[in-house]
């Protein structure tokens, strides 16, 4: 176990150095001078060479990398050009209601996708089971922001159930910020409901053909004991791993849907550097999710070793 | 492929007749409404869908029917070219990679650190950089896209490269290319053909999510993310402006995906 510890994460080392090359390069994409991109036309040409010389352009693109990843391991991860404080606090400002909605649609995706798949994988080939394909197959093809679109109109406009717009933070009370942030949940979180629903279906489909069970159910064992307690566990490894990417494809929706309810976090962040050309913002919003993505796969793979010794001894 | 297989799967085939639909309804556009997508009648604007104007008018009057119609030329074209390119460009580098050992760990290293940054957030980053234009659209997408390409071409083509006949090519004396080209690339363009029909639906989704918050496929060009975005600045007065673009995208990735599972479905005889 040790072992596989180990490897996998000196696994990571190399997709970071690729991660933040890519993230580095990103503004060299820009078309022209960074420098003069961010101060606009207006700037004079001694404003612009001091922006050069602070963001550290006039060096060659190596050396600036290295300065680059040498400040982001010292805490350097940048400066707003607009915004005060530091980019930690910046970032931390607008990635709690971000994680918060993220796991919100997360939870209420499990809560109907697992049953809804265990259903479907159960009685399969049922009016049940085709019912739910429909619903997953729909999940699946409605984006989150047009869903989003519709609750607004459907539930604001004519219901007026649920805010359609606005935030407030879970300090104001927990009722609250649920209650706010419910339609962006639901909007975030059908197609992840869609995919899980999918998968517990097939995983769990998988394991009901295994032999041991056939086993089982010849010895007699109770339908739902063979059902949760012996099927369920085998099929528990490859939802564990939807679950772990649908969290990061949550938070990167997330960017989406938050334009729509007028949620001030990561995703309202990155609009609004884009509009004031802010881009180092932008660079460390990219990278700090990366690294998030890369340590939740690996969590998703430490759990998938504990829970199956194959998956370590394999090669 | 059976197609008399294909003709029996329900999903596949209502998916292909939908898809079919939506193509062909945005090549005869012009045909089909006699409006133009960029013509405005300021006084007509935000009219209700009524027989003069079945989708109803936007906010500066223009005919939503046409806008649709036209966007999907656009939405679908990005998501069409995005999809061929990136089933080029992902299957050399599977291939590839999957020939040459020390190019693999190369190859892979990239994918997978492309891979790590999720796709709509990095499409938003390189269209920031880049600035919005369609062009530009296309590019970001095949960049997030062909990871997954390439690592789905990749696996097949190792385990056919196992086979003896590869092998036999090579003791032949055949050149690389014409071993990869030839002789494994037949193997691997099934799977690859089932990812690239996910990958087309998914970069229309983008492609809409990227216009829809501004650095897509920029304004008067009607694309269904640049519509969708409008009608939400009017969302409390102007149903219309959502639902119709709104629906007409669903279908088609709908369309896409049924699609997508019918072939995958045909292709994979465990899945029976």
């Amino acid at each position: 176990m040790k072992k596989y510890i180990i490897k996998r994460i000196l696994y990571i080392i190399p997709v970071f150095f690729v991660i933040s090359v890519v993230v580095f390069l990103l503004i060299h994409l820009t078309p022209g001078d960074p420098a003069r991109i961010i101060l606009g036309d207006r700037a004079t040409e001694a404003k612009v060479l001091e922006l050069r010389e602070t963001m550290g352009l006039n060096k060659p693109i190596v050396v600036q990398y290295v300065d680059w990843i040498c400040g982001f391991f010292k805490g350097d991860w940048g400066q707003s050009v607009f915004m005060k404080g530091t980019m930690q606090e910046i970032l931390l400002e607008h990635i709690k209601p971000t994680v918060s909605l993220s796991i919100y649609a997360l939870l209420l995706a499990l809560i109907f996708s697992i049953p809804l798949g265990t259903i479907a994988a159960k009685h399969r080939g049922s009016m049940a089971d085709h019912a739910i394909s429909v619903f997953s197959m729909f999940g699946i093809s409605i984006p989150s922001f047009l869903m989003g679109l519709l609750l607004v109109l459907l539930m604001a406009v004519k219901l007026n159930i649920l805010p359609s717009s606005g935030y407030k933070p879970i300090e104001s009370g927990l009722l609250l910020h649920i209650k706010y942030l419910t339609l962006p949940a639901i909007s975030l979180g059908l197609m992840e409901a869609g995919l899980i629903t999918r998968m517990t279906r097939s995983a769990l489909l998988e394991v009901l053909n295994a032999d041991y069970i056939k086993m089982a159910k010849a010895k007699g064992v109770h339908p739902f004991v063979l059902t949760f307690k012996h099927a369920f566990r085998n099929a528990l490894l490859p939802i564990i791993t939807v679950i772990g990417y649908s969290f990061i494809d949550l938070l990167s929706g997330a960017v989406v849907v938050e334009s729509i309810f007028n949620i001030p976090g990561v995703g309202q962040l990155i609009i609004n550097s884009i509009v004031r050309r802010d881009y180092q913002v932008i660079q460390a919003i990219v990278l700090v999710i990366a690294i998030m993505n890369v340590v939740i796969n690996l969590l998703v793979d430490l759990i998938y070793g504990i829970a199956d010794p194959r998956v370590r001894l394999d090669k | 492929m059976d197609i008399k297989k294909f003709l029996h799967n329900k999903m596949a085939v209502i998916g292909g007749i939908i898809t079919i639909i939506m193509v062909l309804s945005a090549i005869f556009a012009p045909m089909l409404t006699s409006y133009g997508p960029l013509d405005m009648v300021i006084s007509d604007r935000l009219k209700a869908p009524s027989a003069a104007h079945i989708f109803g008018t936007d906010t500066f009057g223009r005919d939503l029917f046409s806008r649709v119609l036209y966007g999907a030329r656009v939405s679908i074209g990005v998501g069409f070219s995005v999809s061929i390119l990136t089933m080029i460009l992902g299957m050399t580098v599977g291939l590839y990679a999957s020939y040459y050992k020390w190019l693999d760990n190369l190859l892979m290293r990239v994918c997978e650190g492309l891979k790590a940054i999720p796709a709509t957030l990095l499409a938003i980053a390189l269209m920031a950089m880049l600035g919005a234009s369609t062009k530009n659209v296309i590019i970001s997408l095949v960049i997030v896209s062909i990871p997954d390409i390439a690592r789905i071409s990749r696996s097949s083509a190792l385990l056919t490269k196992e086979q003896t006949y590869i092998e036999a090519m090579y003791a032949l004396g055949a050149k690389p290319n014409r071993i990869i080209w030839k002789n494994i690339m037949p193997n691997v363009i099934s799977p690859v053909i089932v990812q690239t029909t996910y990958i087309f639906a998914s970069a229309i989704i983008v492609e809409a999510a990227l216009s829809f918050l501004g650095v897509g496929v920029p304004a008067p060009e009607p694309s269904w993310g640049n519509i969708l975005s409008e009608g939400k600045t009017v969302i409390y007065n102007s149903w219309w402006m959502i639902v119709f673009p709104g629906i007409y995208m669903a279908l088609t990735v709908l369309g896409l995906n049924m699609f997508g599972d019918g072939v995958r479905d045909l292709m994979d005889p465990t899945s029976h």
